[in-house]
This record gives C-alpha cells, structure tokens and sequence, in this order.
C-alpha cells in the first residue's frame, strides 16, 4: 500500500520537526517548508495527500496561501488543516471561506495533529 | 454472543484509550527531544534566542515572552531584554527591576511559577506573569526566560510545559552560555560566530 504524503508548513522549525516526527513515526511520509511561496512550490513538486499549514508565516500568510492551493486543479480537493493561533471565530471563518477543510489552535499539540490528520487520511 | 460482543467493545475502547494515552505520551517525548536538539543545534546566539522563544510560543503557547541577559563580562550588572516577543514596551522596560518575582527567581536561580509558587511581592508588572525560568552556568545566573499571558484557549500549564521549563532551565541554559562563549571568541578573533 503506498504511504500517504503530508506537508506540513510552519516558519518555526521546533514545530516542523515535532510534527515531522510524529508524523513519520505514525507511517506518513512528510515533506516541509518554511512559508506559503514554499508550500505552493513544495505542493506541485510532491503532490501531496495532506497539507497542514500554519496561519501566520513570513512572506505569504497561510489564509492567502491555502486561497492559492484551493485555486490549483492539483491541490483543489486534498485537505489543508489550518493551524491558527486563536481559535477565534473570526479566524476560523476566514480560514473556511480560504479553503481550508479543518483547523487546529495553537500551542502546538502533536496527539492532536495525528489524530486529526488520522481523521482525514485514514491510517497511514 | 450478546455478552461476548460487549466485552470486545469493552477491551476495543480500553486499546483506544492506551493507544490515546501512549501516542501523548510519545508526542511529549518527542516536542522534548526536539527542543534539546533544536537548543544545542547551533552556536549561534540568535538562532538560540529565536529557539528558546519558538519553544515558548508555539510549544508552551504564551505570545508574551522575554529573555533577559547580562552583557557578557558584567557579572554585576543587571538583566536586561535582548529578545522578546509580543510584551508591550512598558513591561519590558520594567522587567530587569530589582525586587518583585523575577527578580526573586533570579537571586534564586530557582524556576518561579506564581500559580506553583504564590504571587506575594510581584510588582505591577509582573501580576500575569506565568513563569520566570533563570538561566545559569556553574551556579552563576546570566539571564532568564519570562512569559506571561497563557493563549486563551490554553488554562494553564501542563506537564510537558513543567518538564519544557526545566528543559529550558538545562538545556536552554547550556546552549545560550555556549553560545555567549562563541560570540565572544568570534569577536576576539575577528572572526565569524555562525557554524
């Protein structure tokens, strides 16, 4: 059976490798990137099944950047989970309407990631 | 078969609790693991800095956050802020004062968490501050790391945010002293501090 692909985008690497490292051992691969200009790219090169993606990044924020997937024929349909600061409507709703299929709030909780990405993909 | 099937439920929802329980577990060793490393990865003071906060920030989740530090060779002068995140000035200003709980932490050298350790003798400032984690070398303080503000959907501070303070007390302290050590033989020499 082939392994499931994630990217995972977050400016911070303690975060990356938190989740690179739960999510490996939980049988996905993992592709990273830094900010929303090296998840577009990171997307079309790796073609990913699942794309967590954090809201506030360097260069282009995750709402623009999940705007941008959400327009690419290859990206339209695979789930992106925002991972906003404040579980605040306001951001959740901006998020929705962006594109987004979940969300999780900060701080960062590893269980919580794999079980929501488990919830959307599937066992590994 | 009624029964037999009530008990598989039983033992089936008693595996996804273990399951739940351990895979916690194992998420807290991992974001562990990765702060270590992530602190001792470079001698670079910067990137050290930028760790220690991204561990408070994203980790902990407090986006109010300092670091202060004594100029290097100035064992008698006080802390001031050389990084920070999200404080207002008026707090940042007031943080190296003498008296009030960092300052208690700081003569300590002991961990303060007013919520663990009571607020008595905090100054203005300092009434939301969550914790105060002084960083030493050889029993010397050269600095510590303060937040304040928990984020709102986060109530109050975990086990893993207990075992990352004391993270941080070990290895955040290590890492920053070398790290100090590395910038000051970069200077003397003329050199660059990056690796």
């Amino acid at each position: 059976m082939t392994r499931k692909k994630v990217l995972i985008v977050d400016d911070a690497k303690t975060v990356l490798l938190v989740e690179q490292m739960m999510l490996k051992d939980a049988g996905y691969d993992v592709v990273m990137a830094h900010d929303g200009e090296e998840a577009l790219a990171a997307a079309s090169r790796e073609h990913p099944d699942l794309i967590v993606l954090d809201v506030i990044m360097p260069r282009m924020n995750g709402f623009e950047t999940c705007r941008r997937l959400r327009e690419r024929e290859e990206t339209k349909r695979v789930p992106i989970i925002m991972v906003t600061t404040h579980g605040k409507a306001l951001n959740v709703e901006i998020g929705f309407r962006a594109g987004c299929t979940d969300y999780l709030t900060k701080p960062f909780n590893a269980a919580q990631l794999l079980t929501t990405v488990r919830h959307h993909l599937g066992g590994a | 078969m009624r029964d037999d099937a009530g008990e598989l439920l039983d033992e089936i929802r008693r595996l996804k609790e273990q399951l739940a329980s351990v895979e916690q577990r194992h998420a807290n060793l991992a974001s562990l693991y990765v702060a270590s490393h992530r602190l001792h990865a470079s001698t670079d003071r910067s990137e050290v800095l930028t760790v220690i906060l991204e561990i408070v920030v994203n980790i902990i989740g407090s986006e109010e956050v300092a670091v202060l530090e004594r100029p290097d060779g100035e064992p008698d002068a006080p802390l001031a802020v050389t990084r920070s995140f999200g404080l207002h000035d008026s707090v940042l200003a007031s943080l190296g004062a003498k008296g009030g709980l960092v300052d208690a932490a700081v003569s300590r050298g002991q961990t303060l968490i007013p919520s663990r350790d009571g607020r008595g003798g905090a100054l203005e400032h300092e009434s939301e501050l969550t914790a105060c984690v002084p960083l030493t070398f050889a029993r010397d303080v050269f600095g510590a790391v303060t937040f304040f503000r928990l984020l709102p959907q986060k109530p109050s501070l975990s086990t893993l945010d207990h075992e990352l303070l004391d993270a941080l007390a070990v290895h955040g302290s290590s890492a920053l002293y070398c790290a100090r050590v590395h910038e000051r033989t970069a200077r003397h020499e003329g050199g660059d501090a990056r690796v």
